[in-house]
């Protein structure tokens, strides 16, 4: 019926945790009513076949076949777990199957499950001897070998178990058929070797990727650079002379259970390399990614042209890069927790740990600059009107001649044009002395000889001895200007002032009263203003005003209105030739009594008094 | 007849009577500096310089009259008041985007103190703290433009700012 006379092909053998008979005969397996194959070896773990339609990658199939010699149907679930480029041979991963079918399936074969690295052995120390011969070579070589490290860290009962050689033809090796001869579907119901742990952790239609060298993609995408200096793969079967410094530790996932020693990894890894047909050269340092070899065709080692056909070109394109950039990485996934980190996991996990931080630091970067910004926010926000508010002052403080813009200032002015600053809160104790600020408003460019020099004598005698108050806080205290300010001549100007043609010029007739009604009618500047200032003319200043008295017949009418009256001032003052320009006759009395009551400061012209003339406007309102 | 109904629906339409709301934002002051001023013995002004800002495309003309009132702004409560008399000093024109110096006029019957009183400065502080502590700003309201103007009172920050030591 069958006969298990065949050489395993290295990658696949390597790859099985159950042995393969081939089925000499010809048996049909069932894939649903729609396909099926011809039964080309069978294991515990899955079959070979060559199908009449074709397959995908994963494709989940029913299957039904009977044994040769067998009247009972071996029924199940599996999965595609490789394919051809056709696409109709392959292997079939066994997903489920009856405890009678898996006794039945073993019963037929006969064995039990082999260690991969056995097979291996066998395969590349013997490949024309017969099964049972390498069967009886395989375990003295593995028992013999003194590496600390065994290929395979398989378990006692595995390592010990006899093994039997799946029937693999010699013509497997041609490339048309080494799909079908060279059955090689990872069989995953046993503990699984280190390269289908690997290939477990890696995507389902990525099993087969170390059995697949001849992937244009595989070694464009990974810049392999065959190493041919290495010996020859066949050369290692347990006793490799390269021994690489990487430490890829597919080995340490096959037993969580023990933990795995980074020797034992490399030699794991290499004896798994290499056994795939690629060779792990080592890298120039630790930290670089590890290097496959293409598979030299001329090796002795039977080469697999099988190549995996993917469900869809893109997603094999997709997976392998992602493969081999986790393979170059040296970070496969891991699902052994007991597993103890080799070099190249401390290596990523480096790469993690330093990531990380990396990442708090950015986020720590872009958490500064926020709170930077929500700070500077908040600044314009509150700042701006207070700065607009300093701004404002200090302009109005170069404007004027107030001394500070920090306090509340009031220039106070008198009739001869003295001036005071009057500070809240400060200078409380300066005392008023001779020499206080003056600045003559009317005539700028003249010298501003007062032309009541006793009253500025007056007014220096009587601030010679004050006697200030205290200032409470926030109230207004008049200060003189400062000592340094005082010597200034009187003829300078001391600052523009900020209310110069806003306000009327200083006692000057443009100065109005306030009209508050009956009781206090008021003067609005004349229409025909006098010259106030020229080279050497001082206008006539209004000095003593006495309010009109409302006249009764108006208030009763509720008349109002305003009175012109041309006015001639004399030398001494005094108002006189007072002539109507307008108003209403019931106010015109009441206007001119109140003016002839007036005093005003004589213009003067070279400082000598002179008459001017001028019109005075009296204003009537009611409240 | 459509004619009269027309005019009818226009003339009792909704919103027609409804006043144009105040604007405050088409010309804005800031508060310069003040002075006091002695009128004649018997009256004094205290004079409030601003500077005005329009913000509006148009020209405007800032002028005491009929159609201007100038009120107080309480600083108690935010209320305004008109019993005190305040007014422009002079008429401005302020052009369109364009900035100018006005002058608040406070008028008030004052005895100018003689200069050898021993209490010209206390009479003098108290004529402004009289006329300033109460007041939070000056309003003024353009009648015709319903443009409201609001003087602030630069005394405030500035009296705060004098309560600190020194």
């Amino acid at each position: 019926m069958s006969s298990a006379n065949s050489v395993a092909p290295s990658l696949q053998a390597a790859r099985r945790s159950y042995a393969r008979r081939r089925i000499d005969g010809l048996a049909y397996v069932e894939f649903g009513p729609d396909n099926g194959a011809i039964l080309i070896d069978l294991g515990e773990g899955g079959l070979g076949f060559q199908s009449v339609m074709p397959v995908s990658m994963n494709q989940a199939l029913l299957f039904r076949f009977k044994l040769p010699g067998a009247d009972k149907y071996v029924e199940g679930s599996a999965e595609v777990a490789w394919m051809n480029e056709s696409g109709k041979g392959g292997g079939l991963r066994f997903v489920e199957l009856g405890a009678d079918t898996c006794g039945q399936i073993r019963e037929w074969t006969g064995v039990l499950p082999a260690p991969e690295s056995n097979l291996v052995q066998i395969e590349l120390e013997s490949e024309s001897k017969p099964s049972e011969e390498i069967a009886a070579e395989s375990a003295p070589v593995d028992s013999s070998q003194s590496s600390p490290a065994p290929e395979v860290a398989q378990s006692d009962e595995e390592a010990s178990a006899p093994i039997v050689e799946p029937a693999v033809p010699r013509e497997a090796d041609a490339p048309g058929e080494t799909a079908q001869a060279l059955n090689v579907s990872p069989e995953t119901n046993g503990t699984p070797s280190a390269h289908e742990t690997a290939a477990n952790q890696l995507p389902a239609n990525e099993v087969a990727l170390p059995n697949a060298p001849a992937i244009p993609e595989f070694t464009l995408e990974l810049a392999v650079t065959p190493d041919w200096t290495q010996p020859p793969v066949n050369h290692v079967a347990g006793a490799s002379p390269v021994k690489p410094p990487i430490s890829v530790s597919r080995t340490t996932d096959l037993k969580p259970s023990q933990p795995a020693q980074p020797a034992e990894s490399e030699e794991s890894e290499q004896s798994a390399a290499k056994t795939t047909g690629s060779r792990v050269t080592p890298p120039a340092s630790p930290a670089k990614s590890t290097r496959m070899a293409v598979p030299d065709s001329k090796s002795s080692v039977p080469v697999q042209k099988r190549q995996r056909k993917p469900a869809s070109p893109e997603p094999e394109s997709s997976t392998l890069t992602a493969y081999q950039a986790s393979a170059v990485r040296g970070s496969f996934p891991r699902h052994s927790q007991n597993s103890a980190p080799t070099a190249t996991e401390w290596l990523s996990q480096a790469d993690e740990s330093t990531a990380q931080p990396a990442l708090q630091a950015q986020a720590l970067k872009i958490g500064i600059g926020a709170a930077a910004g929500a700070c500077l926010m908040l600044a314009l926000v509150f700042g701006v009107p207070h700065l607009r508010t300093l701004a404002s002052a200090n302009a109005r403080s170069g404007g004027s001649n107030l001394a500070s813009p920090a306090t509340f200032q009031v220039e106070v002015a008198d009739l001869n044009d003295h001036r005071w600053i009057l500070t809240s809160g400060g200078d409380a104790g300066s005392p008023f002395n001779d020499t206080p600020s003056r600045r003559d408003t009317g005539a700028r460019t003249q010298p501003a000889k007062s032309s009541q020099p006793e009253a500025s004598d007056d007014s220096s005698k009587a601030v010679d001895t004050p006697k200030p108050k205290l200032p409470k806080p926030g109230e207004l205290v008049l200060s003189r200007p400062r000592p340094t300010q005082a010597p200034m001549a009187s003829a300078q100007i001391i600052a523009p002032s900020i209310f110069d043609g806003i306000t009327p010029p200083i006692g000057s007739v443009g100065d109005r009263l306030a009209v508050g009604g009956p009781e206090a009618p008021g003067i609005v500047p004349p229409e025909a203003r006098p010259a106030v200032a020229t080279s050497n003319l001082q206008a006539a200043v209004l000095v003593q005003r006495v309010a009109p008295v409302y006249p009764a017949t108006a208030v009763t009418s509720r008349l109002q209105g305003q009175v012109q009256v041309n006015a001639t001032i004399g030398k001494d003052g005094v108002p006189k030739d007072l002539k109507v320009v307008r108003g209403d006759q019931r106010l015109v009395p009441a206007a001119l009594a109140a003016i002839g009551q007036w005093r005003y400061r004589a213009a003067t012209l070279g400082g000598q008094p002179i008459e001017t003339q001028i019109v005075v406007s009296v204003d009537f309102h009611l409240q | 007849m459509a004619l009269v109904l027309t005019a009818a629906i226009m003339y009792f339409r909704p919103g027609r009577t409804t006043p144009k709301p105040w604007n405050s934002n088409a010309i804005t002051a800031s508060y310069v500096g003040a002075q006091l001023r002695q009128l004649d013995s018997n009256n004094a002004a205290l004079y409030l310089a601003y500077e005005v800002q329009n913000h509006t495309d148009s020209d405007y003309q800032l002028a005491d009259g009929p159609a201007a009132l100038v009120m107080s702004r309480l600083r108690a409560d935010g209320s305004l008041r008109s019993q005190q008399k305040v007014r422009l000093s002079y008429p401005t024109f302020l052009p369109a985007r364009q900035r100018a110096r006005v002058a608040l006029e406070v008028p008030s019957p004052f005895g100018w103190p003689e200069s050898n009183d021993p209490a010209f400065q206390d009479k003098l502080r108290d004529l402004v703290n009289q006329k300033l502590l109460e007041v939070q700003a000056f309003v003024l309201f353009d009648q015709a433009d319903r443009f409201q103007i609001e003087f602030p009172g630069g005394w405030q920050e500035l009296k705060l700012a004098s309560a600190l030591p020194r």
